[in-house]
């Protein structure tokens, strides 16, 4: 049974006003239920990228089709019902005088009705169901992130992206995070998210990091082949996870190639009597 | 490294915020040496940016509120003192650089600050020399400010800081919003200026992966303060965990293990792990 | 388009010209100068000399592209207002000599375009910086004048926090280009609230920044590239002075 990809980005070409190229000829196919990581540094195109997924913006060159509609004849209104985007400010969203207005806000966009029990839904699983009658400007980073993604999962997109949604958060607000994510991968959702916050990504569960070089797209594959990949990451300005450097560092990259301390405490063991089968390194 | 008069003293220090029941910091009691690198973290609303901000006086004089013990910071008592007085000897510099940046140019961004302390001219541009050379930004120099990238306008706010000559430089979490390549030789580049000039650096984050190597003393700050001292013993114990604090995955890695001594980074996990893996 | 042009006119870009050079002193006198003579001017030839020696300082300072970009931008809308301005004295008092309205009409071009074209020099070819310090040194605090600096360069920052305001209300469905004209409307305010908060927490930020770096502290402050009169700047003012002063008894002698 073949799989038939729902976003086809074809030859991607984008270039802005004042004349500077921030996407050089990419191409990409995304599939239902995957978890994909965007990566690159600040200027590669990674935040352009994601803006031509709801029409944001119009492809210099080439196409990009999500759903079937191809995004240069189709209104932004129309592809954020599929794909919706949450941006990294959440203060650049927020207007309204109580979380659940704001979170509701979509749904007036789109014309449905506004259903009290969704939103009690969506903010009970996000744990901010308690500042439901409070001022989205009253809470704290993370919970205004939370109150952001509350505002985009509201109408049901299939596709979630988000643009560096750890920036500025504890580790407890990533680690919360990331349990979110998991839930809407269960839910039968495609999760992107643009990151350079590494460590976060070698505990995501990804089934595809995409790599962005100044505008080109270098790498898309498996996160243990990007991360693995030394001279790919420090030539498109990533710092590779601890993980693998401590492990390349020693050398065992053959035996074992776990990508966090868990992954790596587990497979340690294992190592330990490899390493001693097979005499000394 | 440690003179016997601190530069900075904070005894018993609370803090409210107008209009606040609960005190943003409490019975802090700290003494911060020149010349010292210190790193300060804890969790969010834990206290961070309201002791940055008492050490240049911006709390409690610019933001009002209740400032009960005693800060002193370079011999002068903060409560009867001035930012502006306060601000020669400590720069404070702020986690979001756009917003902190008031000029079009470059040259004029760094002049600012002497501008209003009344420098002349000549001595303006010795500083202002001085600090594009020892931040390598000589070729920003005529450079406007809205043109430049995030890394670039950090270093213009540092540089308009520096140009001052404070006695201690004070950063607050100012590589949030970088990417980690950018942050690391960000932090590179402060660790190469703290060991050529006499400055007192005091450094707040809360991504403790980069900075870990250049501090020689790590503050954990939720609203007291719960631990002061050296970064590998602080690691050792789980305070930094059960705080919530992002411990660098090698040192974690290796405290499940019982790796010792306890590597902070990846260069020195491969170093320990070499010794150690032979013996296991 | 109408703003980009008019914009253009006005915006200061660094050249290597002499009107670069001069203080910005000088300028505001030549600009006050200028407008008070043309607008004292009653006889048209005078009113069109006065213009054409603007247009050939402009042309002196390299900035005749930009007096262009002037003309093409206001011209419209000028003429319309004048039309509809003197239609309007027409209808009410239709006796009115047909000369005088005309009369009217023109010397009212002349002014207009006179005064912005010597604007127009001013502007684009002094920095804020520069004009700051030239209120300053007219006696107004500098902490009230810099804020002309603040608002220069955060125009666009302001625009681009704007636009991805913008973006962020787009991806939750905010339509501003379809729809009621009452629904359109009330669509800005998910633009403009977020817009205010941004301001205002960049003003907070600003403020600290500004008073960790003692902004305020001394009632003066010293100015790193301070501004001068020169003998260019007399030399330059003197001759503006006595070429438009010269207008009136020459016309007088040639076009009574």
């Amino acid at each position: 049974m073949v799989t038939k990809e729902i976003i086809k980005i074809e030859n991607l070409w984008y270039t802005y006003s004042n004349g500077y190229t921030a996407l050089k000829g990419i191409n990409l196919k995304i599939y239902r239920r995957e978890f994909i990581a965007i990566v690159g540094a600040n200027g590669s195109g990674k935040t352009t990228l994601i803006k031509h997924l709801n029409g944001l913006l119009k492809p210099s060159k080439g196409r990009v089709i999500v759903f079937g509609m191809d995004t240069r004849t189709t209104s932004v209104a129309r592809l954020a019902r599929h794909v919706g985007v949450v941006f990294q400010n959440p203060l650049n969203q927020f207007f309204e005088e109580t979380v659940e207005k704001e979170v509701a806000f979509a749904l007036k966009n789109f014309g449905k009705k506004s259903d009290s029990n969704k939103i009690s839904d969506i903010l009970k699983n996000l744990g901010i169901e308690h500042l439901r009658y409070n001022s989205p400007f009253e809470a704290s980073l993370g919970e205004q992130r939370r109150i952001a993604l509350a505002s985009v999962l509201i109408y049901e997109p299939d596709v979630i992206v988000l643009d560096e949604p750890t920036a500025g958060l504890d580790y407890k607000a990533k680690i919360n995070l990331l349990k979110i994510l998991k839930e809407l991968l269960a839910k039968d959702k495609t999760v992107l998210v643009v990151s350079h916050d590494i460590e976060f990504l070698a505990k995501a569960p990804l089934t595809r990091i995409i790599v962005l070089n100044s505008g080109n797209l270098v790498f898309d594959g498996l996160p243990i082949e990007a991360f693995y990949n030394i001279p790919l990451m420090y030539s498109s300005k990533l710092i590779p996870p601890q993980i693998p450097a401590l492990i390349i560092g020693l050398n065992l990259q053959k035996y074992a190639t776990p990508l966090n301390e868990e992954e790596a405490y587990e497979t340690f063991r294992f190592l330990i009597k490899k390493v001693l089968i097979d005499g000394h390194r | 490294m440690a003179n016997e008069k601190p530069i900075i003293k904070l005894e018993n220090l609370t803090y409210f915020y107008p209009n606040s029941k609960t005190p943003a910091i409490e019975n802090i009691n700290l003494a911060i040496y020149e010349r010292e690198f210190v790193t300060i973290t804890g969790p969010s609303g834990g206290g961070k940016s309201t002791l940055c901000r008492i050490f240049n006086g911006i709390i409690p004089h610019f933001y009002g509120g209740k400032l009960e013990g005693r800060a002193i910071v370079n011999g002068i008592d903060v409560k009867s003192s001035s930012v502006s007085e306060l601000s020669r000897v400590v720069g404070l510099v702020f986690q979001n650089p756009v917003n902190q940046i008031v000029n079009l140019t470059v040259e004029e961004e760094i002049a600012f600050g002497l501008e209003n302390l009344m420098f002349p001219s000549h001595v303006i541009e010795e500083r202002i020399s001085w600090v594009l050379e020892i931040l390598n930004i000589k070729h920003l120099r005529n450079r406007l400010t809205y043109t430049l990238s995030g890394g670039e306008l950090q270093k213009v706010a540092l540089a308009s800081i520096l140009a001052l000559k404070p006695k201690v430089l004070v950063l607050d979490e100012v590589t949030a919003n970088m990417d980690p390549y950018s942050a690391r030789e960000f932090l590179k580049l402060l660790r190469d200026i703290w060991h050529e000039i006499e400055i007192t650096i005091i450094l707040v984050e809360h991504r403790l992966s980069e900075v870990l190597q250049y501090a020689n003393r790590l503050i954990l700050l939720n609203k007291i303060i719960i631990a002061d001292g050296l970064p590998r013993e602080i690691l050792k114990s789980d305070l930094l965990e059960k705080m919530g604090i992002e411990v660098p995955p090698v040192t974690l890695f290796s405290k499940k293990l019982g790796v010792k001594p306890l590597p902070l980074n990846v260069k020195e996990a491969i170093r320990v792990f070499r010794e150690w893996l032979p013996r296991k | 388009m109408v703003i980009g042009d008019i914009s253009y006119a006005f915006l200061y870009d660094r050249k290597d010209t002499y009107m670069y050079k001069l203080d910005p002193r000088i300028k505001l006198v030549y600009v006050g100068f200028t407008t008070l003579t043309v607008f004292f001017a009653k006889n048209p030839a005078v009113g069109v000399a006065v213009l054409l020696i603007q247009v050939l300082i402009a042309f002196s300072g390299g900035l005749l592209k930009k007096v262009v970009s002037l003309i093409k931008g206001l011209t419209p809308l000028l003429l319309f207002i004048m039309a509809f301005n003197t239609a309007l004295v027409y209808l009410t008092s239709p006796s009115i000599d047909i000369q005088l309205l005309i009369y009217t009409f023109f010397m009212m071009i002349v002014r207009v375009f006179t005064t912005l074209i010597a604007f127009t020099v001013l502007t684009s070819t002094t920095s804020p910086q520069e004009l700051m310090q030239a209120f300053v040194k007219m006696k107004i605090s500098y902490v009230y004048a810099y804020p002309l600096i603040i608002v220069y360069r955060f125009i666009p920052i302001i625009f681009q926090e704007m636009n991805n305001i913008y973006d962020a209300q787009r991806a939750r469905g905010l339509e501003l280009e379809r729809g009621s004209f009452i629904r359109r409307f009330r669509n800005i305010v998910p633009i403009i609230i977020p817009s205010i908060v941004s301001a205002l927490f960049k003003a907070r930020d600003l403020a600290e920044a500004m008073e960790a770096r003692s902004f305020g502290a001394l009632p003066q402050r010293t100015f790193f590239k301070e501004i001068r009169i020169k003998k260019l700047d007399l030399l330059f003012i003197l001759t503006v002075i006595l070429i438009e002063l010269a207008c009136f008894p020459i016309a007088w002698l040639f076009f009574s």
